[in-house]
């Protein structure tokens, strides 16, 4: 009996969950696998920041056995002069744990799709608990909220972004005093499925904020807020405690974070005007590449057409606000670029909720539209147009469509990482464990991923002398170049790579120097410099064909007629 | 007819109004398809940071 009533009370909670939402649910898991299931291992992952970046990173914690390690004594020995394990991502979140149960490919795919999943269930449960929405239907509903799993993120910043609707539904519980327990859990898990940096220290600046208004405005409710964000701070400190340890304790090592430089002169007016709509009709590519113009037109017409809608306008507002401060920031920085804190951390990442600020928008402002019997025939037009400028503009989408009806020029993962001409060039050369590779024309994460040492990397953070050391390899390049190309090194690093002066930036600092599409006629790099800091071989994607006057030796070419042809060189 | 008011606006007023909405939402939404389409066919991994700017 006892057994009975918790079985039916559990349904129970299901029941808000319509036929259309489950319809939704299962149309939205088909359409995120499908790719995935045909494309398998030749499936398009995104390198930028991903397959580069924090995949590489993990890959790294997990062979390297530091992946949960607290202490800051522990070095990653292969990367650079030995990078502290605790400069790199917790271990402790979701994502990086998902890759260590999954692997790499599947852990990134599992991860997406609970990433999002969660992202449509609470954007669908705050819709329906927490709005009036009166005109529109189920499936305009349902199809609204889907919308959040169309977007573009980056899975490894987590639910940072996509999970904006279950903070809010947090947020909506305090605010129509909900039980606190489940506030609270909510609260203190959102940390270990986000990203601490990217929403995780602007959260707690907003949430404390809250917390002033709130305690101005209504001195009996406090308690509840109070606990909710002490949750929220716990879980971010248990989830991030290797970082705030390595922020804190590391010693002896000074972030090349505090040489950033980006801003060299004062912004001007025109680049203000820019950015702001550039930020404002497309957000920021970190955070999605949200294309809003189709619901700021729906907005402009149910507002100054219909209904002056209080929240439709307090939404607005948030998003101009957010948006302004994002457009001005530069100039906060070019100020205060004496502040070697407020370089090395960027105040201005509030971006990460517009996604869910313009989504919240349109279902107001479509709400309001159906009103009007004439213009609600509209209403699914619109919402299937926002959807396809989603869909295509996110690019792991577009490339994986592309992919299957063979269009698509970009390396799938399979490719990207060559695991099978690394295997041959360790077969043929047996490279040893403490022998450091450097990358030229290729990302250090392939050779990082497929096992070996490298002198560089891509690092948000690491160790400045070692920037300093690593310049000297290529510092007559970068005397060959303009100050802004100059700059992308000097002032900023966290691309530590060798720049070719030969190569575009833009190809070598996103990998795609493939299929031997570059030769090097005149290279000059310190061979002396490289040895110095351990190297004992080059990898390059370009052919250097001055390689006699570089005191290098060729020895050999491999992974002929697949993406990367690599030449191997001997320092 | 132009006697019947809906609102502050007169019959012909109102629909003249919902049709000049209609076509600002048609346009609105013909060019987010289009914009989709040339996104489709165009996008490439170096253009992404580019893609903030649409």
């Amino acid at each position: 009996m006892k057994v009975n009533h918790i079985v039916n009370s559990f349904l129970d909670k299901f029941q808000i969950f319509s036929n259309w939402f489950w319809i939704g649910f299962i149309v939205w898991t088909i359409s995120f696998f499908a790719p995935y299931l045909i494309n398998g291992l030749d499936s398009y992952i995104r390198i930028h920041d991903t397959l580069e970046g924090e995949l590489g990173w993990f890959n790294l914690l997990e062979k390297s056995g530091h992946l949960h390690s607290l202490s800051n004594q522990n070095f990653i020995d292969t990367l650079m002069n030995g990078l502290p394990r605790n400069v790199l991502p917790s271990g402790y979140v979701f994502f990086s744990n998902m890759l260590y149960v999954f692997g790499t490919f599947y852990g990134y795919i599992f991860a997406t799709f609970i990433y999002k999943s969660i992202g449509f269930i609470s954007f669908y449960l705050f819709v329906k608990k927490y709005m009036t929405i009166s005109n529109l239907n189920e499936i305009h509903i349902v199809t609204i909220t889907l919308l959040i799993t169309s977007i573009q993120f980056f899975p490894q910043f987590g639910l940072s972004v996509v999970g904006i609707p279950l903070l809010s539904f947090g947020f909506a519980r305090l605010y129509y005093r909900k039980g606190i327990k489940t506030t609270m859990f909510i609260m203190f898990l959102f940390p270990f499925f986000s990203n601490f940096v990217l929403c995780g220290i602007e959260m707690i600046i907003l949430m404390t904020l809250a917390i002033i208004v709130v305690t101005m405005i209504d001195k009996s409710h406090t308690k509840d807020w109070f606990l909710a964000y002490f949750a929220y701070i716990l879980g971010n400190f248990i989830a991030n405690i290797q970082f705030l340890n390595g922020m804190l304790f590391l010693e002896g090592f000074r972030s090349h974070r505090v040489s950033y430089n980006t801003i060299v002169e004062m912004p001007n007016f025109t680049t203000t005007i820019s950015e702001f709509f550039s930020f404002f009709l497309s957000t920021h590519y970190h955070v999605s590449i949200f294309i809003s113009l189709l619901i700021l037109v729906v907005f402009m017409i149910s507002y100054h057409g219909i209904e002056k809608n209080k929240w439709a306008r307090n939404i607005m507002m948030g998003i101009t606000v957010i948006v302004g401060w994002q457009a001005l920031y530069p100039f906060i920085e070019f100020l205060l670029r004496d502040i070697a804190f407020i370089k090395s951390f960027h105040f201005n990442r509030f971006g990460f909720v517009l996604p869910f600020l313009w989504l919240t928008l349109l279902i107001i402002s479509l709400d309001i539209i159906s009103r009007e019997e004439k213009l609600k025939r509209w209403v699914s037009l619109i919402i299937f147009s926002q959807f396809l400028i989603l869909f295509f503009a996110n690019d792991e989408t577009a490339h994986n469509y592309k992919r299957i009806i063979g269009k698509d020029n970009f390396p799938s993962y399979r490719e990207y990482f060559a695991n099978e001409t690394f295997i041959e060039i360790q077969q043929k050369l047996n490279i040893q464990k403490q022998d450091k590779i450097l990358s030229i024309c290729l990302s250090p994460s392939i050779a990082q991923f497929n096992g070996f040492s490298t002198l560089d990397g891509l690092f948000s953070v690491y160790d400045l002398s070692y920037k300093e050391k690593f310049r000297k390899i290529f510092e007559k390049e970068l005397e060959k170049v303009d100050w802004k190309r100059r700059s992308y090194f000097d002032n900023w690093g966290n691309r530590c790579y060798v720049f070719p002066a030969e190569v575009p930036l833009n190809t070598v600092s996103t990998n795609l120097a493939k299929k031997d599409s570059y030769k090097l006629h005149n290279l000059e790099i310190n061979s002396d410099a490289i040895r110095e800091l351990g190297g004992k071989y080059i990898f390059s994607a370009s052919e250097i064909l001055n390689y006699h006057k570089l005191k290098i030796k060729p020895l050999g070419k491999f992974g002929e007629g697949k993406y990367w042809k690599i030449y191997v060189y001997g320092v | 007819m132009e006697k019947v008011n809906i609102g502050k606006y007169t019959y012909m007023e109102y629909n003249q109004r919902i049709r000049i909405f209609e076509l600002v939402i048609l346009l609105a939404c013909l060019l987010s398809v289009l914009l989709a389409i040339f996104v489709f066919v165009f996008l490439s991994q170096e253009d992404i940071a580019l893609m903030s700017f649409f």
